[in-house]
């Protein structure tokens, strides 16, 4: 009884810190001046990426990327739009709008 | 076209010594004239020589036209610095004229719904003398493509958000004309490109 109690406690812990290294966090990306505020952003799967258009008329976000190709539309200056990324691997960003705008995520398991 | 090109010995040797080792296909034809469009320089504009400190330069008509081009007109959302584009690609509310298609523009090169009938921005610099207007050359007049804007476009089936009703006076509209005219550059002395030999 005692080995199963110790069994679970373990991997309780091991599911805690798990969690606690694999906690999903948002990543705030401006789009200013016709440009995301990085060229180059690394976060582990299951982050969140929020693109917040700070200039006076629209962006749109977008990547043709393969494993999580995503289209967020238009929005105007003050709004912000969400992609979370839970596939590993490399995504081109960019704004359909003004192409000079590219971000490149990588996405770390 | 670019068989047509090819078919001119003259100009194996010109587009060789531009482009080494590359044929004459239709990306050095592009290169060859996009390089040429840049020696094509508007300057020294009324505009141009008021901003530089000539306050004469230009009438209060243009001065008000500017104002407004920056503000209550919205046209800087898109005509933005000093070759007055930002190089990118709007939807403003063109229909397609009649008996032609629709046109997909941008959207042809990249499947984003925000680019179907989207069109690059061009520069206004010498704007008065590149009539007729917009991407299907429906306005003769930049009188007409104001009224087009000032209406908020036509077809609004995939509007670019930045194009809304303008309530602009006539004597607004009129001041819009007068700045767009004041980009007019300095004539230039061009040589008029010619054929090689055949």
């Amino acid at each position: 009884m005692s080995t199963v109690h110790h069994s679970v406690a373990v991997l309780t812990a091991f599911a805690v810190a798990c969690s606690i290294a694999h906690a999903a966090q948002e990543v705030v990306v401006s789009q200013k001046n016709k440009a995301f505020s990085t060229a180059k952003l690394t976060i582990h799967s299951g982050d969140k990426v929020t693109f917040r258009n700070d200039d006076s008329f629209v962006h749109n976000v977008f990547s043709l990327t393969d494993a999580n190709s995503f289209d967020l539309g238009t929005y105007p200056q003050g709004q912000a739009k969400s992609v979370t990324f839970a596939k590993p691997g490399t995504y081109d960003i960019e704004c359909a709008i003004h192409p000079e705008m590219k971000l490149q995520i990588v996405v770390t398991p | 076209m670019t068989e047509h090109l090819r078919a001119i010995p003259g100009y194996a040797p010109m587009f060789e010594q531009a482009y080494p080792s590359e044929a004459i296909g239709p990306a050095t034809v592009a290169k060859a004239i996009a390089s040429y469009e840049r020696t094509i320089v508007s300057t020294d504009s009324p505009f141009d020589r008021w901003r530089k400190g000539e306050p004469q330069a230009v009438g209060d008509d243009v001065k008000r036209g500017f104002a407004l081009f920056n503000g209550k007109a919205r046209c800087a959302m898109c005509h933005q610095g000093w070759n007055f584009t930002d190089n990118g690609f709007h939807n403003i509310g063109l229909r397609a004229l009649p008996g032609e298609a629709e046109d997909d523009g941008r959207f042809a090169h990249r499947k984003i719904k925000v680019l179907k009938g989207a069109f690059k921005t061009p520069t206004l610099r010498d704007v008065s003398l590149t009539a007729p207007y917009m991407h299907n050359g429906e306005y003769r007049t930049l009188e007409e493509v104001v009224d087009h804007y000032d209406r908020g476009g036509d077809d609004k089936s995939n509007l670019s958000p930045n194009i809304q009703p303008l309530g602009l006076t006539a004597q607004e509209k009129a001041d819009l004309v007068a700045f767009m005219r004041s980009l007019t550059g300095a004539p230039m002395v061009v040589v008029v490109p010619r054929l090689p030999a055949s």
